[in-house]
């Protein structure tokens, strides 16, 4: 891991400044740090959409009604794409 | 993360479940033909701390077998498509410069939508992209510049414009504006015509 300064954001004056200084400060500190160090916390956010993605459809499948929405989902997605 | 030509080099970092998926896609999309990845992937590729459900890019045009055997190799490790079953709608589909998603069998999010470029602003991208170097593949991205000034001007949504400023902060010294801007007036150009 590599060591760097400890950076500080400064808050936002309203929700958008806020969220605007939280992405500038997110990036910089990016910069600041070695892949290893930003990608392993980017991931805890992306690895857990994909593990709630794939547990949804798998909770489903393990009932005759879960499959029935599914099904039903399917049907609905392939009819609009006809549409 | 280091910019040098047209690479940029993310050797060290973890790649997430996301970006394994991705790179399962691209494997099997670039037999068939030349993509580029557009959008929102592109800045969480970049390290943006966000999630999508998609993964949009631009193919170039297919013809009917080459789709076709595209298709079946796609079914056969485990993706469906949304849109429909039939190759020939499917195939249709594309021709009429609509997009199609596919995704992991039994699943929705995330997804991929693929569509033809339908302009020659969009075209543009296949001779202006960039190569991210992961340890576990390389991924054809969409110019910083380009990124930038879709997302700024064209989108122009919340996500979108924190997505552009998170390319911009981090890539700060590397950015042409003059391009940018130049991106931005062909926007322009493209909203007048859609508009028509």
């Amino acid at each position: 891991m590599i060591e760097s300064k400890r950076l500080f954001m400064k808050p936002g004056r309203d929700n958008k400044e806020e969220r605007e200084n939280f992405v500038k400060f997110w990036a910089n500190y990016i910069n600041s740090v070695g892949d290893v160090v930003w990608s392993k916390q980017q991931n805890v956010i992306i690895n857990s959409q994909m593990h709630n993605s794939r547990e949804f459809y798998r909770c489903l499948n393990k009932t005759e009604e879960g499959r029935k929405t599914l099904k039903r989902l399917k049907e609905q997605m392939l009819k609009v794409g006809k549409n | 993360m280091e910019l040098k030509g047209n690479k940029i080099y993310a050797l060290e970092k973890i790649p997430s479940e996301l970006d394994v998926f991705v790179l399962k896609f691209l494997r099997i999309l670039e037999k068939y033909t030349e993509y580029v990845i557009i959008s929102g992937y592109v800045s969480i590729l970049l390290g943006r701390s966000r999630i999508t459900e998609d993964v949009d890019l631009f193919i170039k045009p297919l013809n009917k077998q080459v789709f076709s055997e595209f298709y079946k190799e796609l079914i056969k490790n485990d993706f469906w498509c949304l849109n429909a079953e039939n190759e020939d709608e499917l195939y249709s589909y594309l021709d009429d410069h609509l997009a199609i998603r596919f995704a992991a069998e039994g699943t929705y999010a995330p997804n991929f939508e693929i569509k033809y470029p339908k302009d020659e602003l969009d075209e543009e991208t296949f001779s202006n992209y960039l190569i991210v170097v992961l340890k576990i593949g390389e991924i054809k991205i969409s110019s910083l510049e380009r990124q930038i000034a879709f997302k700024r001007y064209y989108l122009t949504g919340d996500k979108d414009t924190e997505d552009a400023l998170h390319i911009e902060e981090l890539f700060k010294n590397h950015i042409d504006y003059s391009k940018v801007n130049k991106y931005k007036e062909l926007i322009k150009l493209k909203r007048e015509v859609i508009k028509e």
